[in-house]
Parts: C-alpha cells; structure tokens; sequence
C-alpha cells in the first residue's frame, strides 16, 4: 500500500514536471530505458551524473563571472557543456537557460 | 554490470561471442551513460571511454570491436580526429565510426562523411537514430 502511494506520488511528481516545461521527451526517452529493463536504476543514475557535472559547471562559471575581466569564451565553453548535458537528459528548462545564457555571453553581458 | 563514470573505462556486459561490441567515445560522463544504455538496450556489448586517445589505447589491444560512436569537440583529440587516424590505420579502417555532436553543422557533417565517416547524429541522440544507423551498418 504504501509502496503503491509513493508510486503515485512519483507519477504525479514527474507529470508536473513535463507539465511545466522542465523536462522533455528526452526524459522520456530515459525513462523507457529504464523501462525496457536493460538499464535498471539508469534514471536515478543518470540524473546523478548531471547533477554532479552540472554543480561543476556552475562551480567554474562563478569563479570566473566574479573575476574583474570576464573571459566570455571561457563561459560560454562552460555553458555549452551544460546545455549539451541537460539536452540529453531532458532537462529542458536548464537547456533553454543555457541557451539564454549564451546570447548574453555573445553580447558579453555580465549583469545579464 | 556496468559501472558507467570518471575517466577510467567503463565496460558493459553484453551477450554471448557473437554480440557486437561497441567503442563509445565521449568527454561528458552524462553523454557516455546515455548513449551506453542505448546500446545496451539493443544488447550491444559496450566499452565506454572519455577519449580520443584512450579509444586509440583500446583499439591497439582489443581486437573485436565491431563499431565505434563518438562525439564530436572533445579536448585534445576531436572526434574528427580520431576518425582520420581509424581511417588511416590498416588494422582499423575497415571498422565503421558514427560521429555525434549537438550543432547540426552542414560544413562538419559532410567533412567527417568524406572522411569515411558512417553517419552523423545529432545530439541529443536517441534509440531510435541508434537502431537505425547501427542495423543498417551492422547488417
């Protein structure tokens, strides 16, 4: 019973995740991996994997926004990673981030 | 098993002898799960590297490996890179190399294709580019 409530919660939880834009049909695509029972866990672990690089990422874009003289290129090096990364997950809202993120790169827009 | 992240090979167990095994090569770890599981999924025998040079490494000791997909921008070696000295090797050439990469560049698809390149896929890639591509070059 209570496995099949937490079940649901999950259900729903990763409803409103599409529902809302952050995630995509490559999420989905995850999904059925794991589903297909070749990659069990795979969702979880994949979803691990991003987060790491992604705090990485975040970690050396920091660094260098918070230098006097920002090295755009070396952002949006950073940047590119991440949206490659969130794309193939299915991160959505964080790949259109990064794109966003990108254009102000180009325009070498510190405060944008 | 497969134990899937940092540098260090990742390999996955796959069928029997006759399974094909697949060189999958990229610097993203995220982008190395993905594309392992696909071709897990497809019951593919996968060795997953992080790069061009550890892929070179393998190849010059693993004599079976049936297909090689790897990315595109890769520090140090790019994945047009590699693909040039696959082709240029006699040991081999005769192994079939697809190229991922997430710009659809017209000018980058055509110079790995006339490399000798298999195909180009763009990412983020999905079974179904896999199961097209790897069927219709593993026939």
């Amino acid at each position: 019973m209570a496995a099949a409530a937490l079940r649901e919660q999950l259900n729903a939880h990763i409803a409103s995740m599409y529902a809302s834009g952050m995630v995509d049909e490559q999420f989905q695509q995850l999904q059925m991996l794991q589903d297909d029972g070749s990659s069990p866990g795979f969702v979880a672990e994949v979803v691990t994997l991003f987060c790491d690089d992604a705090d990485r990422i975040i970690t050396e874009l920091s660094k260098l926004l918070e230098q006097p003289t920002v090295d755009f290129d070396k952002v949006d090096a950073y940047v590119h990673q991440l949206k490659g990364s969130s794309a193939s997950v299915g991160a959505q809202k964080v790949k259109f981030t990064c794109m966003q993120f990108r254009q102000l790169c180009q325009d070498k827009n510190r405060d944008g | 098993m497969s134990s899937v992240g940092g540098p260090v090979v990742a390999a996955a167990a796959g069928g029997g002898a006759g399974t094909p095994h697949v060189l999958a090569v990229d610097d993203s770890s995220v982008d190395r799960a993905v594309i392992a599981a696909i071709l897990r999924s497809s019951r593919f025998r996968v060795t997953a590297v992080d790069s061009g040079k550890r892929a070179l490494e393998l190849l010059g000791s693993e004599p079976n490996v049936s297909m090689i997909i790897t990315d595109y921008w890769m520090p140090e070696m790019t994945g047009y890179e590699l693909l040039k000295k696959v082709k240029e090797s006699s040991e081999l050439k005769q192994i079939p190399v697809v190229i991922m990469s997430s710009e659809n560049v017209p000018t980058r698809i055509s110079r790995c294709l006339e490399e000798g390149a298999e195909d180009f896929l763009v990412k983020p890639v999905r079974p179904s580019d896999v199961y097209r591509v790897f069927s219709r070059v593993l026939r």
